[in-house]
């Protein structure tokens, strides 16, 4: 009996012991997702303190990094003045922007890019991307940019919107953004406008790439 | 119980040596009565010696014609004894001359009477005072006594258990030799604080059950071996019980330890997919993981788990094996043999002696009882 007993009691402190870390939290359950705006479609579950698990397959222990993978991009944008900054955009999360400068600085992310840029100003744009992409619209007179969230500037629009959408393998529909042909600057701009400049027509897109490219339309996740 | 037991003790020399009329035995012919001393036969003293504390009730029934004044006298000593019950007679049953024992014991039982007697006379050869034989039955219809004699001559006293011991060897060359004179008072009360001694330093039980005195205390492997004079031994059980100690905290504690890692994280990852991240059913990339991440995989949970057992089994084993005490399990009653042949010897006994003693077991289920030591 009494050896049962010491017994008992060892393994009792071995199984407490190394029951311990699961009892206060190691059995682990995963939050609901995030939907990340560095990448159109990328989401983010943290599961318990340590495990933060991406839908692209990436796997991050920190919190803070993969905070920064979710949104805020890893590819600088280079100042006119020689500095750089990384552009967060935390709207899918609590609706805030920021630019992280190289020199540990916040600031807000439309104000600093245009700074940075030396453009008058700029404006996220969300309205043809879908999931959470973005990207800044900035303006210097009549000199119009495009930039996407990984810093590339362009010139044409569409390619910007290109970097926001996620194509997706299918459960996707050309849906319009907006009511009215006539809000366009051309309907001829637009292939769901060209032939009736009323409602636009954007089923007339027949795959993502026509669609991406027409301003009164959205590749839209179904 | 014990009253019927000590009266078919006293009676078995008797009973054994005279014929017992059996239960269905006819009836025996009639005698002449002739004037008999049968309070002779039958003392208060007598017949009292064979019936115990419990005062049971008793029928004592003249079962032939010559029987009257017998059975009278038995029942007039059993009433002067005080020992017995209320006594009656024989008048309830009707006539019994033509019934054998078993068809009186059959009327008799129903009765508020615990012993039924059954008394008959036979007449001697001329000149010669009759005899007699009382069975006396349980309401069970067993034998409880059976007392045989011969008019004017009183009942035999109860014999005591018979012990029978096993000699000392007779000196060489002895024939029986004269009585041993009577040992001196100093001598008895120095034997006597010898045999207290011995009683109480003895050793015994077993090899898992050490005990010592009489009859015996419970006493440590170590308190054993020092009892023997063995301090070498005393001091290998400590460093046994050290080793035994050690082994089973290590094997206790790494091997829970491990069984619990192990058996944790084998059922947390065959649960994992059912807690695994969810990126909801229009996951646009569709490339992420759907099971938690444990910081032990499936095989290696599997491994500790195996190798935490097989060392629980193995401290089970060492510990089954590695006892404490230093000697075999088989060497123990050799050695307190010896301990106690040494014990006597030394305080000047005598070695123990083999006795077997035999006693009446008498009752339910009679025969003898052996009871020996050797």
């Amino acid at each position: 009996m009494g050896r049962l007993k010491m017994f008992s009691l060892l393994f009792g402190v071995g199984l407490v012991a190394a029951l311990a870390p699961m009892l206060t939290g190691g059995c682990t359950q995963c939050d609901e997702f995030l939907e990340c705006t560095t990448k159109p479609g990328l989401r983010y579950v943290e599961c318990g303190s340590k495990q933060h698990e991406f839908n692209d397959g990436v796997s991050l222990d920190d919190e803070d990094t993969a905070w920064d993978y979710c949104f805020c991009n890893s590819s600088r944008l280079q100042c006119e003045n020689g500095s750089s900054l990384r552009m967060c955009n935390y709207m899918t999360y609590d609706g805030s922007v920021a630019a992280l400068f190289n020199d540990g600085t916040y600031a807000e992310l439309t104000s600093a890019v245009a700074g940075c840029l030396e453009y008058d100003g700029c404006a996220v744009e969300i309205a043809r991307c879908n999931y959470g992409g973005w990207y800044l619209n900035c303006a210097r007179g009549d000199e119009r940019v495009y930039i996407s969230g990984a810093g590339q500037i362009f010139k044409d629009e569409k390619n910007a919107v290109d970097t926001c959408v996620a194509r997706g393998p299918g459960g996707f529909a050309c849906e319009p953004i907006i009511d009215d042909c006539e809000d366009l600057d051309s309907c001829a701009l637009s292939k769901a406008c060209s032939e009736f400049c009323s409602s636009p027509a954007c089923f007339n897109n027949k795959n993502a790439a026509d669609c991406i490219a027409d301003p009164a339309c959205r590749w839209t996740p179904q | 119980m014990t009253a019927l037991r000590t009266l078919l003790a006293a009676a078995l020399s008797t009973a054994l040596a005279l014929p017992t009329p059996a239960l269905a035995a006819p009836a025996p012919a009639p005698v002449a009565a002739a004037p008999v001393d049968w309070a002779g036969t039958f003392t208060p003293t007598g017949v009292s010696a064979h019936l115990g504390d419990k005062k049971p009730n008793i029928i004592v029934i003249a079962a032939n014609p010559g029987s009257q004044a017998a059975a009278a006298a038995f029942r007039a000593a059993l009433t002067a004894s005080k020992k017995a019950g209320v006594v009656i007679d024989g008048q309830a049953l009707g006539a019994v001359d033509s019934l054998d024992d078993r068809g009186i014991v059959e009327r008799a039982k129903v009765l508020p009477v615990q012993q039924i007697v059954i008394v008959r006379v036979f007449e001697g050869s001329p000149g010669d005072p009759p005899s007699f034989i009382a069975m006396a039955y349980g309401t069970d219809g067993n034998v409880a006594v059976a007392l045989s004699g011969t008019a004017g001559v009183p009942l035999p006293e109860p014999e005591p258990p018979t012990e029978v011991s096993v000699p000392d060897p007779a000196p060489e060359g002895g024939e029986e030799g004269p009585k041993e004179p009577e040992e001196p008072e100093e001598v008895k009360q120095a034997r006597e604080a010898a045999e207290k001694e011995y009683a109480a330093k003895r050793l015994g039980g077993t090899w898992g059950a050490l005990r010592q005195g009489t009859p015996g205390t419970p006493i440590s492997p170590a308190q054993f071996y020092a009892a023997l004079g063995r301090d070498d031994l005393a001091r290998q059980v400590d460093k046994r019980k050290k080793t035994r100690l050690g082994v089973a905290l290590g094997g206790g504690i790494a091997g829970g330890g491990l069984v619990a890692v192990g058996l944790t994280f084998l059922i947390l990852n065959a649960t994992a997919a059912k807690n695994g991240p969810d990126f909801g059913p229009d996951d646009p990339l569709g490339a992420g993981t759907d099971r938690v991440r444990y910081p032990l995989s499936m095989p290696v949970s599997g491994a500790l788990l195996g190798v935490g057992a097989a060392l629980l089994i193995g401290m089970g084993v060492f510990l089954g094996v590695y006892k404490a005490h230093p000697i075999g399990r088989r060497e123990t009653p050799g050695l307190i043999d010896g301990h106690n042949r040494e014990l006597r010897q030394k305080l000047g006994l005598p070695p123990e002696q083999a006795s077997v003693r035999i006693a009446p077991s008498l009752g339910a289920s009679n025969g003898l009882v052996l009871v020996g030591r050797f």
